[in-house]
């Protein structure tokens, strides 16, 4: 027993020493994925952006309450509707000193839309039709028609600017104008970054990041718990609750800018009758999935939008839970008893949403068989039209409501996103007027009509919002939620002398 | 029917009562699954939010899951998918391995070296790997593991078949059938067959609980059974992301899991003594290991 | 000898060559864009016609024969290809993770074999005792668990109830302790059950039994003539339980967060990265090739029976 104690002691102090000899400013944070690339114009995957956010800038900025804040653009103007005039903060430099300058910008957002670089980013300028650089810190984004969203667009993390001589090696080697500069990149292992003292929003109280990555949520969390992570992100909500008890534990949730979906084939025979739509709609027990399953880590739907999202609808429980009123609409199309599959991807958390979705069916009489395949199989079903139910989620990263409504519903996207195949040319026609409309009640107007519109027609069933979560060491100070996912905005954060940091043992 | 065996022979052929022990537990396990629905009250896909994720009570020993769903429902239902998976699965492996083992034994040196050399082929795979490429073309789902699994465990069968034959061919009283022309399908089942059946079973039993572990690491990488289908593989996988706030999940198909193992092997063991397969698993291990050079040529 | 040694190499090739010809067509099989595999959702926001050139550029194109050929032509001059996810030469990724890998397995292997011969002789030195019972009850109690609950439960007590132990991730040895002895648990049920059950055999051969009534110890006996003549098929085991255990890899690497090739291949194969994936079963292949002509060298030496030909 003495001896047992004994070891405790010394593995302990050893783990203290050891920690003191790391630097105590160095946050330690997880990765669920080694990502693809740190080029912001080439990664693919969320996480990757988790980490380019930091080591690069945009233009503009998502502020606190969703508006727009300057990045690397300190002024941004519309001389005529279809320019977008940005004016540059100046002395910014590269981490390896070259001078952001209008001409750098707007190779980077040359680089960006050309087809040639694959950038996952590249359709965000796709209104934009030639860019002009007016003087060495100004420089004119010139759209063929007016296009609203296209400011929105820039705080998008895959805008990033790059220095005008990337190329590949940009991908493994990255350099950024943002708070912190590339150290390493152990592959499968880690990455790490230091802190950039010369960032034109002051050098960030952190001496680095190290990003671990860690495939293992269960891994995570006891990483987490015995204090080898300062930060975990994306808590599922039962691991979430679970740290309640932790007095060193800090939990954070915040709404996020995503929403869930039960997609309809209307194409489908008996999807395409609208009464079969509703009465699933109806069969759904939306408020008891988010009270429930995700145990208030999601926000029941109000409309096809997050409520983060500009002009997003507000309807308290558009599709109150009802079966009666679903069996008798099931009824009265003739649909009763009906066989339908449900597509899903399998790398998605959605597998116990799925599962809810089939019981709730079933009790109105449906028959629903679930079909989980690897993404790209399960891509390749849902726009093909050969799926009939699916589940699935989109952002709105830019908060603009032309973001996910044009890119799910719009009819241009049907063979693409438009998994729904949903095509009203009303609908469209609301989406391209909105998208011409400056910000204010007009454009507000158009959208919240748009929105209604899918309401009734119903193509998707919102089921739920998401709200982000992460857990962090009660050590973390002074991290600031960037409203939209994967931003955490590191500059101003810090970790407390109390030693209850993580540690490299 | 294992009390007769254990009665009924002499000393050296008695079944092992740990062997009886095996088949018991197997029996048991069984005989659960074919009962599920009148053993237990709630069906296995009954989904409750209200009453998930709730610990151990007199109502639900073994707690509910996520979903609500009740564990016992789903162990006892479970049974029925896992142990059909692996019995399928292992016969469909015995059968195309014996026959390929038995064609190489039988065949000319050419056919005989090609034969091993895609059996090599396939060894010297790390399984896994090669379970993952097949569920990847075929998609995940339960059918879809087994295929895969029968393709990773037909190797070894089809080397310990083929070792049993390479020894049967050199006894003088098959070397005079051979001679005197005798139809090789003939000298398969009456000789080869006999040789090969005790390292066979052996290997069978193993195998059996090696395909209900394999469907679990399935699971893991997300490849294992279509939801709300109740595996015990799967639901042991699953339980991992409650680990820390519901511990109790991982019991029930746990338990079941390693009781499906523990009979397979105590089973396979006694079978292995009683049938006096002595020497045989070393001899044939011997030769599932490497390409044993062709006695003949 | 040299001449077997050399057939055996040659047999290997081809086993290797007809292998990744197995692979190469079955991620052809695969349905689905290898593209979309590839970017994942990120695809919802590409052209279609974009997607399609991306296609051409990787050269997904070409039918699986053509791909195949390609990939022996490369190999052949040792270069095995590029990427597709990651767009670096699948040589440097193979390089980079193969390290971590190694040190796992090798560690974890003498670990196993360890364990594996203490637990399966002490058996059979016991057999049908009530020891004998219980380590085979506990051999088969391992054999019944998978490799990561192993590795959860092992990462509860050490790193998380006592903080003994780094939980994850790669570093000093102190990182390597668990991982590699989950692996070596794992790994050590199948060496102690055929240890058991060879010992037992060996034990009743009649020399042995000579040897007893001789009047040697029992110990003498149980070494001398049990365990020596059990090796061969134990070291048999061994050489094939490495396939079973590079699969354990792929599990002991995804919970320790360990960069090695087994959470590489998972990934490859997710993403149709099917130059990586090829890298990765040859590098594999090799591996167990290596392996299995190690095993027969030391049959030569254990065994003076064996003779190759």
């Amino acid at each position: 027993m003495t001896t047992c104690r004994t070891i405790v002691l010394l593995a302990g102090s050893w783990a203290l020493l050891l920690a003191a000899a790391a630097n105590a400013q160095v946050l330690i944070t997880a990765l669920p994925v080694n990502p693809t690339s740190l080029d912001p114009h080439r990664a693919i995957e969320g996480y990757s952006f988790m980490v380019t956010n930091q080591l690069y800038d945009t233009l503009v900025r998502l502020g606190d309450d969703g508006a727009i804040e300057a990045g690397l653009a300190l002024a941004w103007s519309r001389p005529e509707p279809t320019v977008l005039r940005l004016e540059l903060r100046r002395d910014v430099r590269f981490h390896d000193g070259q001078p952001l300058d209008a001409a750098a910008v707007a190779a980077s957002l040359r680089r960006l839309a050309d087809p040639a670089t694959g950038a996952r980013g590249g359709f965000l300028l796709a209104a934009v039709d030639h860019i002009d650089v007016i003087d060495d810190y100004t420089l004119e984004l010139v759209t063929a028609a007016p296009f609203s969203p296209l400011l929105a667009n820039l705080t998008f993390p895959a805008t990033a600017i790059v220095p005008p001589d990337a190329g590949e090696a940009l991908a493994r080697t990255p350099v950024g104008t943002g708070p912190f500069r590339f150290v390493s990149w152990r592959d499968g292992d880690s990455v790490e970054l230091a802190a950039n003292p010369d960032h034109w929003g002051g050098a960030p109280a952190l001496a680095g990041i190290r990003y671990r990555v860690m495939p293992e949520r269960a891994a995570q969390l006891i990483a987490f718990r015995a204090g080898e992570l300062h930060l975990i992100h994306d808590l599922p909500p039962d691991a979430y609750h679970g740290l309640a008890d932790r007095a060193d534990a800090v939990l954070v949730s915040y709404p996020s800018d995503r929403t869930s979906y039960l997609g309809f084939n209307v194409e489908h025979p008996v999807l395409g009758d609208q009464r079969v739509r509703h009465a699933i709609a109806h069969a759904v027990d939306a408020p008891l999935l988010a009270e429930t399953l995700f145990r208030g880590l999601a926000l029941a739907p109000t409309g096809p939008l997050a409520p983060l999202v500009r002009y997003a609808l507000q309807e308290p429980d558009p599709y109150p839970h009802d079966p009666l009123r679903a069996r008798a609409l099931l009824r009265e199309a003739g649909a009763e008893g009906t066989r339908l599959t449900l597509d899903l991807a399998t790398d998605g958390d959605l597998d116990s949403v799925a599962q809810y979705l089939q019981a709730a069916l079933r009790d109105v009489g449906l028959v629903v068989e679930i079909a989980r395949h690897e993404f790209a199989v399960h891509y390749e079903i849902v726009t093909s039209g050969r799926a009939a139910l699916s589940v699935g989620f989109w952002g709105s990263d830019t908060l603009d409501p032309d973001f996910m409504l044009g890119a799910a519903l719009h009819s241009r996207e049907i063979g693409a996103n438009n998994a729904s195949r949903y095509a009203q040319p009303a609908f469209d026609a609301l989406l391209a007027r909105g998208a011409a409309l400056e910000d204010g009640p007009e454009r507000a107007a158009v959208y919240r009509e748009a929105q209604r519109r899918v309401l009734v027609d119903l193509p998707l069933l919102p089921l739920y919002h998401h709200v982000g979560t992460y857990a962090k060491s009660a050590s973390l100070e002074g991290e600031r939620i960037v409203a939209s996912s994967f931003q955490l905005d590191l500059r101003g954060a810090r970790l407390g002398a109390d030693g209850a940091g993580a540690s490299e043992r | 029917m294992n009390a007769r065996a254990a009665t009924g022979r002499p000393a050296r052929r008695v079944l092992h009562p740990s062997g009886a022990l095996g088949a018991v537990l197997l029996g048991l396990l069984i005989g659960a699954s074919l009962l599920a629905p009148w053993l237990s009250p709630r069906g296995p896909a009954e989904v409750d939010l209200r009453r998930r994720l709730a610990p151990p009570s007199l109502a639900e020993p073994f707690g509910t899951d996520e979903l609500g769903r009740s564990t016992l429902a789903r162990v006892l239902h479970g049974g029925r998918v896992s142990l059909l998976v692996a019995v399928v699965t292992t016969l469909a492996a015995a059968l195309a391995g014996g026959a390929l083992g038995a064609l190489a034994g039988a065949a000319p040196g050419r056919l005989d070296a090609l034969l091993m050399r895609l059996v090599d082929a396939l060894l010297i795979c790390p399984p896994l790997l090669l379970a993952l490429a097949i569920v990847g073309a075929l998609g995940p789902g339960l059918w879809q593991a087994a295929i895969a699994l029968t393709v990773v465990e037909t190797p070894v069968f089809a080397r310990l078949t083929r070792a049993a034959a390479l020894v049967v061919r050199e006894l003088p009283f098959v070397e005079a059938a051979v001679a005197s022309g005798a139809p090789s399908a003939r000298i398969f089942v009456r000789h080869v067959l006999p040789a090969a059946a005790g390292s066979l079973t052996v290997q069978a039993t193993l195998t059996t609980g090696f395909v209900v572990v394999a469907m679990s690491g399935l699971s893991f990488l997300g490849l294992g059974v279509q939801p709300p289908t109740a595996d015990w593989g799967d639901m042991l996988a699953r339980a991992r992301h409650h680990l820390l706030d519901a511990p109790w999940l991982m019991l029930a198909p746990g338990l079941a899991l390693s009781a499906a193992v523990l009979g397979a092997n105590l089973l396979g063991d006694a079978l292995r003594d009683a049938l006096g397969t002595r020497g045989t698993t070393a001899g044939a291990a011997r030769g599932a290991a490497r390409p044993a050079p062709a006695p003949r040529s | 000898m040299v001449a077997y040694l050399l057939g055996r190499l040659a047999s290997g090739a081809v086993a290797a060559l007809l292998l990744t010809a197995v692979v190469n067509g079955l991620l052809s099989l695969t349905p689905g864009d290898p593209m979309v595999a590839l970017l994942g959702p990120a695809v919802r926001n590409l052209p279609a016609e974009q997607l399609a050139r991306l296609r051409r550029e990787a050269g997904l194109d070409r039918s699986w024969p053509q791909h195949y050929a390609h990939f022996l032509a490369g190999a052949w001059r040792g270069d095995l290809g590029v990427s597709r996810r990651s767009g670096r030469p699948v040589a440097v990724e193979l390089r980079e993770r193969l390290p971590a890998t190694a040190a796992l397995t090798l560690t974890a292997l003498p670990l196993a074999l360890a364990l594996g011969l203490t637990a399966g002789v002490a058996a059979a030195a016991h057999a049908r005792t009530w020891l004998d019972t219980l380590l085979s009850a506990a051999i088969v109690a391992v054999a019944a668990v998978p490799v990561y609950w192993t590795g959860l439960l092992l990462l509860l007590a050490f790193s998380l109830a006592l903080g003994w132990l780094p939980s994850s991730g790669s570093g000093g040895w102190r990182h390597l302790v668990l991982p590699a002895v989950t692996l070596g648990i794992a790994s050590a049920a199948p060496l102690a059950r055929i240890t058991r059950s060879s010992v037992i055999d060996a034990l009743a051969e009649p020399h042995v039994v000579a040897a007893r009534a001789r009047g040697l110890s029992r110990r003498r006996v149980l070494v001398r003539h049990g365990l020596r003549n059990a090796l061969v098929p134990v070291l048999t085991v061994a050489g094939i339980d490495l396939g079973r255990m590079l699969s354990g890899v792929v599990f002991v690497e995804a919970v320790f967060a360990w960069p090695g090739l087994g959470r590489l291949m998972v990934d490859a194969i997710t993403a149709r990265d099917l130059p990586l994936v090829q890298g990765i079963v040859l590098a594999g292949a090799l591996a167990m090739l290596a392996v299995s002509l190690l095993v027969d060298l030391a049959y030569l030496r254990l065994d003076p029976r064996v003779r190759y030909r």
